[in-house]
């Protein structure tokens, strides 16, 4: 296990470096002088002088991998610049609107989690049933649904027709219900058909038959089906919570939601880099660690890959 | 009265609209050892499941299956859980896939002392051991604390046979209960049920394509073939006079390949 | 039996591939069959119901539902399916050639897919659409440079299975060379899996695609495009709920559709593999 942990942590270095040098040349093959747009956003009119100032200041003139890794050595201590159209830290901007993300994000998850496997349950005990068949249909469509039409009309009915929820902003805790449902939508779809599929396969698996030939308990075999399927699932299901954080982005503008989504769109709409840059980073780095827990945790629950590792 | 009665039992596959056994019937006395013996695919496993009611839902099993007199393929789910947890108990066939492989072999033996036999953990754990010992296996507490994977096929095969010995049912039916395992390791099998036979006078059901095996263990057999029933009377009787062709040929390939086996171990003295 | 006989014989399938080409032929023919302009602004008959000028009524600006819906499968429909065809034709070449040659070329490239694939697709897509600016040209590049790290990867690990086959082996043994091969049994018997790959995808191409525009980034006004109808509706949202109606519908029949259709070819493609097999 301890080698296993090494070789993947080891494994994520080289990773991460090419990760940060994409990010990095992804903003350089912008067609736009970062100088000239953080010029124009602080509304100083780009002549030629206060263009080579800018770029002075900005570091711009300076060889491209000199940039890459003073940008590089930044990053890791945290500082990605300041942000072109307030000109504050771009960690602080990012530090303000995270907590507002991993709440959705977190809320999010919750709701997968309780409805994909219990939906999934249901269709194991039921399986071939119209309940069975019904949910089925359910994630199909769900499927197909685009998320924000599902927030739209989340939105009208429950926030316009009904009153019962606010439609916008992060005012009180019932502002989280609608954008993490909506979020949720689109994955619950997807895990359950996930789960489904693994737990009725997992249900004709030869360890079930004979629990049932020693006349265990339903509830003792459904506990070891669903054990069982979740170990195959949980690497999907945790690779959802970075996707979870990434995918904010629609949510949270349909519902202006405070987080990061809604500050990259805005980053972006204003041509604003160090944010855009910085988001792109932090995010990679999230979704690489994400899948090394993930691989690590699933790794210690299945005794035999703890024997192998 | 005769301890299991099957009559007129068929299997019909829905979703393949396949026959998988068509009409069996057979009578198993208490305390006797009854033998089904058939080719792989001939509905062996099939049928066994279809009595203790191991269906999956897409399989129509019609007929009666009568134990001690009561027909247990018309019970509920509740009764029939039941039955296989005190009255019959099943050694599957793969011992290698049988247990989860999530928990550990104690855990799950536990689970299942404690469930049907309403004894406690502790006390569950004892049984466990001790059970474990009688098949013989040697490091009983070391063995409880193994994965599936970190035991061999023989290994799994004899926590199986102790689970099943330790529940006391009326009968233990065996599913092949050697063909997943080396030759040693078989004939040791073997020679364990013959011990359990005499000690524990449970009525024994084996299911095998091996006719040695049959010979050895039991005094009645039945033979099939594709699902349908071909012959069936005295083992010794069967083996040694088959009526029906496809007996004649399980028999006969079975002597050719002993008579085989044995010149070659003759060559094997000779060279010695 | 054939794929595209079982194929034939599935009526869910049939009716989805009809459908399909219904819409495709309506995208095409949008400016023959639209009954009005579909940017053109009639402020006086602005959010009217459903009449026979405008079938299926008009928008806050007056324009004409159903004809923003048929010009939209141009944009929503059409430029998805662009996206997946470069991104495939990108996949297989290099997929082809990290499945053919291994060794070194092989490595290199698994190497760059992992990076590119260590970023969630939809961030990539954000960074590059951030950097290029919004349009449609851009989202389209970054939604083929966010997938063709997943399709070159599964395209080479469909070719390896392929080329691991008897008969490809015989093929090499029998002195061909690897490009004869390659062109004449490896692609097209991958072709099959691969176009299951891209229809049970596409769908998650439309939504992506129409998502971005409906946050501004895509398609810019006044061109009609579904996600960007949606957000339209989502301002009039209280006093003419109705609006958000058609273009969720219109895509969800076709993510559906594309969905459905995909399932169908997988299980055709899964059937006649089973059946090779015993």
């Amino acid at each position: 296990m301890k080698r296993y942990l090494i070789k993947r942590l080891l494994s994520i270095v080289p990773l991460l470096l090419g990760i940060s040098f994409l990010s990095f040349i992804l903003i350089n093959l912008s067609e736009s002088d970062p100088a000239e747009v953080a010029l124009r956003v602080n509304e100083i009119t780009p002549t030629e002088t206060a263009v080579s100032e800018m770029r002075e200041e900005l570091g711009l003139d300076n060889p491209f991998l000199e940039r890459y890794m003073t940008w590089l050595t930044n990053s890791i201590k945290g500082d990605f610049g300041t942000s072109f159209i307030n000109n504050k830290p771009v960690i602080e901007e990012i530090g303000q609107a995270l907590p507002a993300t991993l709440l959705l994000a977190f809320a999010s998850f919750l709701i997968i989690f309780v409805i994909s496997i219990g939906a999934s349950i249901i269709c194991t005990l039921y399986e071939g049933s119209m309940l069975d068949r019904g949910i089925r249909a359910l994630v199909f469509i769900g499927e197909a649904m685009p998320g924000y039409w599902i927030g739209l009309l989340l939105m009208w009915f429950f926030s316009i027709k009904l009153d019962l929820l606010p439609t916008s902003g992060m005012s009180s805790w019932t502002s989280v219900i609608l954008p993490a449902v909506t979020l949720a939508f689109a994955y619950i779809s997807t895990y359950v058909r996930l789960m489904r599929n693994n737990m009725v396969q997992n249900k004709g698996e030869n360890f079930v038959l004979y629990a049932k030939a020693r006349g265990l308990k339903g509830r003792i075999i459904l506990k070891r089906i669903c054990k069982n399927s979740l170990q195959s699932t949980i690497t999907a299901l945790g690779m959802s919570i970075p996707k979870l954080i990434a995918g904010t982005v629609i949510v949270e503008n349909i519902f202006a939601w405070p987080g990061i989504g809604r500050l990259s769109v805005t980053a972006i709409l204003n041509y604003d880099y160090p944010v855009i840059q910085a988001y792109v980073f932090l995010m990679a780095v999230l979704f690489v660690v994400c899948n090394l827990l993930v691989d690590i945790v699933t790794a210690s629950i299945d005794p035999r890959m703890r024997k192998e590792a | 009265m005769a301890l299991l009665e099957v009559k007129n039992l068929s299997i019909y596959d829905t979703q393949t609209e396949n026959s998988i056994i068509e009409k069996i019937s057979f009578t198993v006395e208490r305390n006797s050892s009854f033998g089904i013996v058939g080719e792989s695919g001939s509905g062996k496993s099939m049928m066994v499941k279809g009595i203790l009611g191991l269906m999956a839902p897409w399989m129509n099993v019609s007929g009666s299956v009568y134990f001690t007199g009561i027909d247990i393929s018309e019970m509920k789910t509740k009764a029939l859980r039941q039955v296989r947890a005190n009255n019959i108990s099943l050694i599957m066939q793969d011992a290698m896939s049988a247990f989860d492989p999530l928990d550990t072999i104690g855990k799950q033996m536990i689970e299942t002392f404690s469930e049907n036999l309403q004894v406690s953990k502790k006390e569950a754990k004892q049984l466990a051991t001790s059970v474990l010992q009688r098949v013989g296996i040697k490091e009983a507490i070391h063995v409880l604390k193994k994965y599936p994977h970190q035991l061999s096929g023989g290994m799994l095969q004899r926590c199986m046979i102790a689970i099943a010995v330790a529940l006391k049912p009326d009968m233990i039916i065996a599913d092949e209960p050697t063909t997943a395992l080396d030759a040693i390791t078989q004939s040791d099998i073997i020679k364990m049920f013959q011990k359990l036979q005499t000690e524990l006078g449970t009525t024994f059901i084996f299911i095998s394509h091996d006719l040695a095996m049959i010979q050895q263990l039991t005094q009645e057999v039945m033979v099939m073939k594709n699902g349908k029933q071909v012959e069936s009377g005295k083992t010794s009787d069967v083996l040694r006079r088959p009526q029906h062709t496809y007996t004649q040929y399980l028999v006969n390939t079975r002597l050719t390949m002993t008579k085989s086996f044995e010149k070659v171990l003759r060559k094997d003295t000779d060279h010695a | 039996m054939g794929v595209l006989t079982k194929l034939r014989n599935d009526r869910s399938a049939m009716i989805c591939i009809i459908f399909l080409l219904i819409v495709a032929l309506a995208g095409i023919f949008a400016p023959w069959i639209a009954p009005n302009s579909p940017i053109d602004v009639n402020v006086k008959e602005k959010l009217v119901g459903i009449s026979a000028t405008y079938p299926l009524g008009t928008d806050q600006l007056g324009r004409c539902i159903l004809s923003r819906l048929l010009y939209g499968i141009r944009t929503t429909v059409f430029i998805a399916c662009i996206a997946m065809v470069v991104t495939i034709v990108i996949g297989v070449i290099i997929g082809g050639i990290a499945g053919i040659f291994r060794g070194k070329i092989d490595e290199f490239i698994m190497r760059v897919c992992d990076i590119f694939m260590s970023f969630p697709s939809e961030v990539m897509i954000l960074a590059i659409v951030g950097v290029m600016g919004p349009g449609i040209t851009n989202i389209v590049i970054a939604s083929i440079i966010a997938k063709w790290a997943w399709y070159t990867r599964m395209i080479r690990s469909i070719v390896r299975k392929y080329s691991d086959t008897n008969y490809i082996q015989y093929a090499r043994v029998s002195g061909f060379s690897r490009w004869h091969i390659a062109r004449k049994h490896i692609f097209p018997s991958t072709a099959g899996e691969i176009s299951v790959l891209a229809t049970l995808d596409i769908g998650s191409v439309i939504i992506m695609i129409s998502g971005l525009s409906f946050l501004g980034l895509g398609v810019q006004p006044p061109t009609a495009e579904w996600g960007m109808m949606l957000n339209e509706a989502k301002n009039v949202m209280t006093i003419h709920p109705a609006l958000m109606l058609p273009p969720g519908i219109a895509i969800l029949l076709v993510v559906a559709a594309f969905n459905f259709l995909g399932d169908s070819l997988q299980d055709a493609f899964n059937a006649k593999h089973g059946k090779r097999m015993r």
